[in-house]
């Protein structure tokens, strides 16, 4: 059941009237009984093996907090780290590194068939496997205490609106509120259901309908050359920012309607200025994990290097977080470029900053925006590709535009549906800057007379089905 | 002691987050000074240690949440 299906459509509400119709102090086993659910909904056999992730993180943490004893703390924290990660690598990466192996020893005369694995991928397991460690982690330093009660610790990692595709939530966030009490609060529901219904309109309008081109586009990129190929290009950056912060919007304003703050997982990254910028911006609570539990105790060790320390750490960090996207080399090699810009950027900070005072404020701001995105840009193109020969062909096609290509004729069968998709883009930054000027830009609305309120409710709805792609597409970040 | 680890660790701050209009305070906390982040966090800890001669663990620098914390583990660390 994904979150843009008319399954979900009736889930939620139903969840939500029976979670206030329930006395306080027993809300959270509806959450957890509808999170159970909606989980067995994608694959119930995996249940069992999330319930070991679940229950062996629950109980090394209780251990671990209950221990005066740090060489004992640390083998608690390392065995809940190592289940994980192996059921994480076995599900996720051993047929990756299984047939690389077997490539690598045909290269040199050794070759050998390997015993693939067929079981597919229970759904979220990177991202609760993540938010596991966290949490693991987050006990052993002390940052917060192990929950003691199993069946919280179960929504905590289960919470059907972040199960999919995260945000990885913080154990001192989430789990925090699951132990507090949530009335009922009518202005709360409202914004909520409202942040949901733009995620909605983000993910089937716009990210949906930009689908049709750049699933041309990966496809098939030997028909889809010159302009084509530079818009798709285009139109997949667009996409999957679209995909994802709708996800997030719809996990963000489910999570509120039940009386819950989760992380936003954007905050504007198209207007970064750098990388290092871009990255506190984009996939918010996977780059903060990174950073807290990989890059920070990592570079903390290696701060005998000086600057090659951090360096050094900027790749291994960066590098992994391009294989948590998926056991691919295109991943890898995308995390390796985004390191290799961090990097860059770290290492010429002192250029930038002369060259800022050299040319006019505003053209440094705008060239640093566009340099950005165009860095990003590029990065995406290896992120969506199968392989590094098709990255070279798309952008090796760039060179190949003809005159007959200029126009709103560039794709003949999908004229209107190509001019609807610059207009959702232009929506879409225009709904951006407004938010930038107000955190209130969903409820513009709310001074109008009530019969006018609810024509534009009425409008809004009647736009959303009108122009909504149901092409069941599932959300681009669920894959992982 | 406080005072003259503060009068100690100020300019190391001026100078690693670039601003000398860096006002100490034990509530202070990176998200309130805009070039604290990730890679200069590693630099102020290693000019700290620098500064007063000793070394911190990994469990000492996760723990920390906001110069209060650093204070109060310096002071630990140098009696």
């Amino acid at each position: 059941m994904v979150l843009n299906s008319l399954y979900f459509l009736l889930f939620f509400p139903i969840v939500a009237l029976l979670y206030f119709a329930l006395p306080v102090k027993q809300r959270w086993k509806l959450l957890l009984a509808a999170s159970l659910y909606f989980y067995c909904t994608f694959d119930y056999r995996f249940l069992a093996l999330t319930g070991i992730s679940i229950f062996s993180s629950f109980y090394f943490s209780l251990k671990s907090n209950e221990s005066a004893d740090e060489n004992k703390k640390k083998l608690y924290l390392r065995l809940t780290i190592g289940i994980n990660l192996l059921l994480l690598c076995v599900f996720k990466y051993y047929n990756f590194f299984i047939e690389s192996a077997a490539q690598l020893f045909e290269n040199i005369g050794l070759s050998f068939s390997p015993a693939l694995l067929n079981f597919g991928l229970p759904i979220g397991i990177s991202f609760y496997t993540f938010q596991i460690i966290g949490y693991a982690f987050d006990v052993y330093y002390g940052e917060t205490k192990a929950e003691k009660n199993l069946g919280i610790y179960s929504l905590y990692i289960l919470f059907f609106p972040k199960l999919i595709a995260g945000p990885i939530e913080r154990s001192t966030n989430l789990l925090k509120q699951l132990n507090q009490e949530h009335h009922f609060d009518y202005a709360r529901v409202t914004s909520g259901i409202k942040l949901m219904a733009w995620g909605l309109f983000k993910k089937i309008c716009i990210a949906d309908r930009l689908a049709y081109f750049t699933d041309a586009l990966f496809n098939n990129p030997a028909e889809n050359t010159g302009l084509k190929a530079i818009v798709g290009c285009y139109f997949f950056l667009f996409q999957i920012y679209a995909d994802f912060s709708g996800y997030s919007d719809m996990a963000v304003g489910a999570s509120r309607v039940f009386g819950f703050d989760i992380v936003k997982n954007f905050n504007h990254p198209l207007i970064s200025q750098n990388l290092t910028e871009f990255w506190k911006r984009w996939h918010i609570s996977l780059y903060a994990w990174f950073n807290e539990y990989l890059y920070n105790p990592i570079s903390f060790s290696l701060r005998s290097w000086n600057k090659w320390g951090i360096v050094f750490t900027i790749f291994v960090t960066l590098t992994l977080s391009g294989l948590w996207h998926g056991a691919a080399l295109t991943f890898i090699v995308y995390g390796f470029f985004h390191a290799l810009g961090l990097s860059m950027e770290y290492l010429y900070a002192p250029y930038r900053e002369k060259t800022k005072t050299m040319i006019p404020a505003f053209i440094y701001k705008y060239a640093s925006i566009l340099i950005t995105f165009h860095f990003f840009l590029f990065t995406l193109i290896i992120f969506k590709s199968d392989s590094i020969a098709e990255v070279i062909q798309i952008i090796s096609s760039f060179t190949e535009v003809s005159k007959s290509q200029i126009g709103i004729y560039l794709y003949h069968e999908k004229e209107t549906e190509f001019v609807l998709s610059f207009v959702m883009i232009a929506l879409l930054l225009v709904m951006e800057y407004w938010q930038r000027k107000t955190d209130n830009y969903l409820s513009f609305h709310l001074k109008l007379p009530s019969m006018v309120r609810y024509i534009v409710y009425s409008i809004f709805i009647i736009i959303l089905v009108y122009f909504a792609v149901f092409m069941t597409n599932d959300f681009v970040y669920a894959q992982f | 002691m406080s005072e003259d680890i503060k009068q100690r660790i100020t300019p190391i701050m001026h100078l690693v987050f670039e601003d000398k209009t860096i006002v100490f305070s034990e509530e202070l906390t990176a998200h309130r000074i805009e070039k604290w982040n990730s890679v200069s966090n590693i630099i102020f800890i290693a000019a700290i240690e620098k500064e007063f001669n000793f070394k911190f663990n990994i469990m000492e620098i996760m723990s920390l949440k906001n110069v209060g914390d650093l204070i109060r583990t310096i002071q630990k660390k140098i009696v």
